[in-house]
């Protein structure tokens, strides 16, 4: 219930890194594609809310 | 009228705080009764020393949710439809005003079915307690940045009308939510999240739920890895079977969405931790690229801005990103209960 779907994508993606595995375009999209989406709701959890103290 | 039903197992270690917490609430309960399940320790005895009732269920083995249905079905018939109850957690410390602003919240509002807290995570626990209380920090923003908008109203403690907890009841006799207890409990002995399963029939039955910012509370952490893992092994895999119980419904669609994004976050990162691993065992080695160190930035102001609530200090170590030891443990225990689930392990 306290779940964060960000934080996967941020494991993910911290080390600032891609390994070179020989692995195709396709995984490597998926890959970007999620932490991508999770970048959004990383921004969104940042971003002050109307109202919001 | 406010009844108090607290379910206690063996919980003398907390049992006195959390009754003095209600006797210092603004708005006072008429009566406080503790549910004594099972107990083998001192918690009926310190109790009654409080001032509390104490009603003990007899051969229950359905835990927390049989102790609250054998308290609610003595409970529920003679109470006025207005009348309210509040369910907390024994090891949980209303603040002094939880009470007073839950009936406000609760009488605002005729289709608001439950009102709930936003909790902070009490002392203890060393390096686990204290990553649990950032990560309630964090959930406490969330929800506040929502406007009480929350997914569960937890156990912690929460506030119901007896006509609300009667519709369920008789939700459940009638077929329209799934059975429960089978003798219309209100709690589902069944499942293994029954606050996230009663959360979900008031929203079938087009109630509305609410965990407002002013209403507060204190409750424990889990003082070590192995509790956690228990734990949170328990709320994961209740929230997946409470997703299959109800089935593709318009009150379960984003729970299901949040289920469906939680599994491709395990199955990220097993493969980019799985590609890392292999680049480094063969050689190839890593390349730091621009673009994704820049996403990797945002990710550790995402995690410095939302610990706000406790500090600078706090922000300023989550810029080292090493909650992410939370994070990994969290993904493990993810997966652990996907595994469990699909295997049918018990």
């Amino acid at each position: 219930m306290y779940d964060n779907p960000a934080a996967p994508a941020a494991a993910g993606a911290g080390s600032g890194t891609l390994a070179m595995t020989g692995a195709g375009d396709l995984f490597w999209i998926g890959l970007a594609a999620f932490a991508l989406l999770a970048l959004g709701l990383a921004i969104k959890r940042i971003v002050p809310v109307r109202g919001g103290k | 009228m406010i009844t108090v039903l607290i379910p206690a197992h063996n919980e003398a270690a907390g049992i006195s705080q959390t009754l003095k917490s209600l006797k210092d609430q603004t708005f006072l309960p008429a009566r406080v009764i503790v549910v004594a399940d099972n107990c083998t320790d001192a918690t009926e005895r310190i109790a009654l020393a409080e001032g509390a009732e104490v009603i003990a269920t007899l051969g229950n083995t359905d835990k927390k949710a049989g102790a609250l249905n054998f308290a609610l079905s003595a409970l529920l018939p003679g109470a006025a439809p207005e009348d309210m109850i509040l369910i907390q957690d024994a090891d949980s410390q209303l603040s002094p005003d939880f009470i007073e602003r839950a009936v406000g919240h609760l009488q605002a509002d005729s289709r608001l079915g439950a009102v709930g807290g936003v909790f902070r995570g009490a002392h203890g626990g060393g390096f686990v307690g204290h990553l649990q209380r950032n990560e309630y920090a964090r959930y406490a923003r969330d929800v506040k940045r929502l406007k009480g908008k929350c997914l569960v109203v937890t156990g912690t403690a929460a506030l119901f009308r007896a006509r609300t907890l009667r519709d369920v009841v008789a939700a459940r006799l009638d077929g329209t939510l799934p059975p429960g207890n089978g003798r219309g409990g209100v709690y589902d002995t069944s499942v293994l999240t029954e606050d996230n399963e009663l959360s979900f029939a008031l929203l079938t039955l087009h109630y509305r739920i609410k965990s407002p910012a002013d209403c507060t509370l204190v409750t424990e952490v889990m003082p070590t890895w192995r509790e956690l893992w228990a734990q949170r092994l328990r709320w994961k895999r209740g929230a997946m079977e409470n997703c299959v119980q109800y089935g593709w419904t318009r009150v379960t669609r984003p729970y299901w969405g949040r289920q469906a994004l939680s599994v491709v976050g395990v199955l990220v990162t097993l493969a980019y931790f799985g590609t890392v691993a292999f680049a480094l065992g063969t050689g190839a080695g890593l390349h730091i690229q621009p673009f994704w160190l820049a996403v990797t930035g945002v990710f550790v102001i995402e995690r410095v801005v939302t610990v706000r609530l406790r500090g600078w200090k706090y922000m300023l170590a989550a810029a080292t990103m090493y909650e992410l030891v939370i994070d990994l443990f969290l993904q493990a225990v993810h997966a652990k209960a996907y595994a469990d689930a699909a295997l049918n392990n018990k």
